[in-house]
């Protein structure tokens, strides 16, 4: 899960990191509500230099214009207009952050995340600066997830990336803060580029880019409301209503991974893995996913239904793919069944080409009860065992869906 | 031989009574494995499938003294509290099934294993099996037709459900394999393919190993350059499934947590070019893996 900047900064204000002060405008009729307005206007002349910062995902913020500075109220307020018209994945911004803009002496760039190498939490500290990633490389230090972060490695690698005395002392206890929120959210990854030393000394946390791992989710109270804080831009209506099934859910994994594409065969797959494998193969044969997705973990049968019903709710699709390996432990039977209740609360039947190829535990029973399932809704329908290899089954409903062949 | 599992082993199943539990267990006996006790923390006492259970390993390892090697199938959030439970009572194997373990439980687990020189096997895996001579999770079994057979193909996989399939197209190719591994996909394995490898090079009964691979993490990675070094010398084989991923979009989390395509790192392409160029013969189709092995073995 994504953290917008502003959300992010309210955990590193917590974690006890300094943060630009700043307001937080919701949507677009707050800055012209009377009395909102006002509080903007006196934030704005107690700080007289502002930065209006979009709320979206991603990086290059400052060189798509989407962080703008002022030091005009007037010009400001049509500024704030103006970026609330900006388009950004389809939709229109709907958060600002504006802040006081701080004066920068010296800009460094922090970030923490699991190192698949040491298999523990590494941090990064170096130059920082809207195009960090080509500079020079960052130091590295390598935390024991056990015994902890000590002082004196946070001030060796402070250090080494050159600061001295007291600021030495400072960026320590700022990489000490991070750390310390890093683990108490089950960050993924936290970074702050740029982190600023005002001419002051002082450090503050000038942009923040925090994404939670989606497994710590459920234990963290912050969190609980997910969805709301979730990044609408970034899914669609359907990639929501799909994450839900999972969410205070274990039993499974069913709809945690659902993306949209600008497709029209619609894809059920099983098993991390199996998935890829079977996604590969219709680009392969020359199909287009209308979306990716897997169930896994013997999920049941409500789960599937569920997702069933979303995946196929996409208007203009071609073709369902059914698809899984040679199951363990996955009731094939239960999960079929999910397959065809979720088909059944369809408003109206498929005409499209449904293609099964599935394999495991209770597959024949499965394969009776979708047989009667098919005839009784005049569904086309085909379904594979294991006699057929994944990837044929890929190409065959590929070529079912557009009826060449592929 | 075989690696990590034969006759000798000797599991416990911590979660025994869940349904996932009951499930492991009978299959586990079913496949000739000893299973000489179940953990379930209130539920001491009970039995599953004829299996005595209790309140700690602690008692299980009262009870059979030679237990070795657990088998975790808890709610994930308990995962961690298992793990340090089964380390803590000398467990020297630990195979974690547990999908969804948060990634900083299970770099603890991973680091206080290393402290207590215990192996873990997943988090977010299948387990486990030597044909013929066992199996620990739930992985799929030697007795159905046409799925797992003994042989001297060593086969690790990222992915649970392509461990059983893949083995499918070995063993209909003749191919029985020694030990295949599901490893997981997470972003912290306890297990890596280069863990594993060194163990199937010193196994005489192995001439080579197919690795399973997926996008995202370094462990492809991390593994050619063992290979390269000569660290690892029989034939390797190995397929890379995620490529759809690089075509249709970057930053999105696919199937396992660890299946993340970060700007450019960990890569579909990355992983092939870093294997071919270790020596390794890459698959691009997965259906093609047999033939590749039965190439390597002629050689």
């Amino acid at each position: 899960m994504k953290l917008f900047e502003h959300q992010g900064k309210a955990l590193l204000k917590q974690a006890g990191i300094r943060v630009p002060p700043g307001i937080v405008t919701d949507n677009k009729s707050y800055i012209n509500l009377s009395h909102h307005k006002e509080r903007y206007k006196d934030f704005f002349f107690e700080n007289k230099e502002v930065v209006i910062k979009a709320q979206v995902i991603g990086g290059k913020r400052k060189k798509k214009g989407l962080i703008v500075e002022c030091n005009d109220y007037g010009e400001s307020l049509k500024l704030i207009d103006k970026l609330y018209n900006e388009q950004w994945n389809g939709g229109l911004i709907t958060t600002l952050l504006i802040e006081k803009q701080l004066e920068i002496a010296q800009e460094y760039y922090l970030s923490i995340l699991w190192d698949t190498r040491s298999r523990g939490p590494m941090i990064l500290l170096g130059k920082g600066g809207i195009d960090v990633e080509e500079g020079e490389k960052p130091c590295e230090l390598h935390v024991s997830i056990l015994d902890g972060l000590h002082d004196y490695q946070a001030r060796a690698l402070a250090k080494d990336a050159g600061f001295k005395g007291r600021a030495m002392s400072g960026m320590a206890g700022f990489i000490k803060k991070a750390y310390e929120c890093f683990l108490q959210y089950d960050c993924r990854i936290l970074e702050i580029n740029p982190v600023i030393k005002t001419p002051e000394g002082l450090l503050y946390a000038g942009d923040a880019k925090i994404t939670i791992d989606d497994s710590g989710v459920t234990r963290q109270e912050a969190f609980k409301d997910v969805t709301e804080i979730e990044d609408t831009s970034v899914l669609t209506e359907r990639a929501l209503e799909a994450r839900k099934i999972d969410y205070h859910d274990h039993r499974g994994v069913a709809g945690k991974t659902f993306v949209e594409f600008d497709g029209d065969i619609a894809v059920l797959a099983s098993g991390g893995g199996g998935s890829l494998t079977v996604m590969d193969a219709i680009l392969e044969a020359g199909g287009k996913p209308a979306n990716y997705v897997e169930y896994s973990g013997d999920p049941p049968k409500e789960k599937v239904r569920k997702l069933t019903t979303i995946t196929l709710g996409k208007p203009g699709l071609k073709g369902c793919l059914v698809v899984g390996g040679r199951a363990n432990f996955t009731d094939i039977f239960e999960t079929l069944s999910g397959v065809a209740e979720g088909i059944e609360a369809l408003p109206e039947m498929p005409k499209y080409p449904i293609v099964v190829r599935r394999a495991g535990p209770r597959d024949k029973e499965g394969f009776e009860m979708l047989k009667k399932f098919a005839a009784k809704h005049k569904l086309d329908m085909t379904l594979f065992g294991e006699e057929v290899s994944m990837s044929e089954a890929a190409k065959l409903m590929v070529e079912k869906a557009y009826g060449v062949k592929a | 031989m075989s690696i990590l599992i034969d006759q000798n082993t000797r599991v416990v199943v911590q979660g025994a009574t869940g349904k996932m539990g009951q499930k492991a267990t009978k299959e586990m006996l079913a496949e000739g494995t000893t299973v000489s006790a179940g953990v379930t923390p209130g539920k001491g006492g009970q039995e599953v499938k004829g299996v005595p259970v209790f309140d700690s390993v602690a008692e299980a390892v009262a009870h059979d003294p030679k237990l070795n090697t657990s088998l975790i199938l808890v709610p994930p959030l308990l995962a961690m509290d298992a793990a340090y439970e089964a380390i803590d009572a000398g467990m020297k194997l630990v195979v974690i099934i547990t999908e969804n373990v948060p990634i900083k439980d299970a770099a603890k687990i991973v680091e206080y294993a290393r402290r207590h020189e215990c192996r873990i096997i997943g988090p977010g895996c299948a387990g486990l099996i030597s044909p013929g001579k066992g199996k620990v999770g739930v992985i799929g079994s030697a007795k159905e037709k046409d799925m797992y057979s003994p042989g001297r193909i060593g086969f690790l996989s990222k992915s649970g459900g392509m461990s059983s399939e893949t083995s499918m197209l070995l063993t209909k190719a003749g191919l029985g394999q020694s030990t295949v591994v599901s490893v997981g996909g997470d972003v912290i394995a306890g297990s890596t393919f280069a863990d594993l490898l060194p163990l199937f090079e010193a196994d005489d009964e192995t001439d080579a190993v197919v690795l399973f691979a997926e996008i995202g993490g370094a462990y492809e990675e991390i593994a050619a350059e063992l290979i390269k070094a000569k660290k690892f010398t029989k034939p390797v084989i190995a397929f890379v499934c995620g490529r759809f991923a690089e075509t249709m979009g970057t930053g999105l989390a696919m199937g396992h947590a660890g299946a993340i395509v970060e700007e450019g790192f960990g890569t579909a392409k990355d992983k092939k070019k870093a294997l071919k160029e270790a020596g390794v013969l890459v698959a691009d189709y997965h259906h093609d893996i047999p033939e590749l092995v039965k190439k390597a073995l002629k050689k």
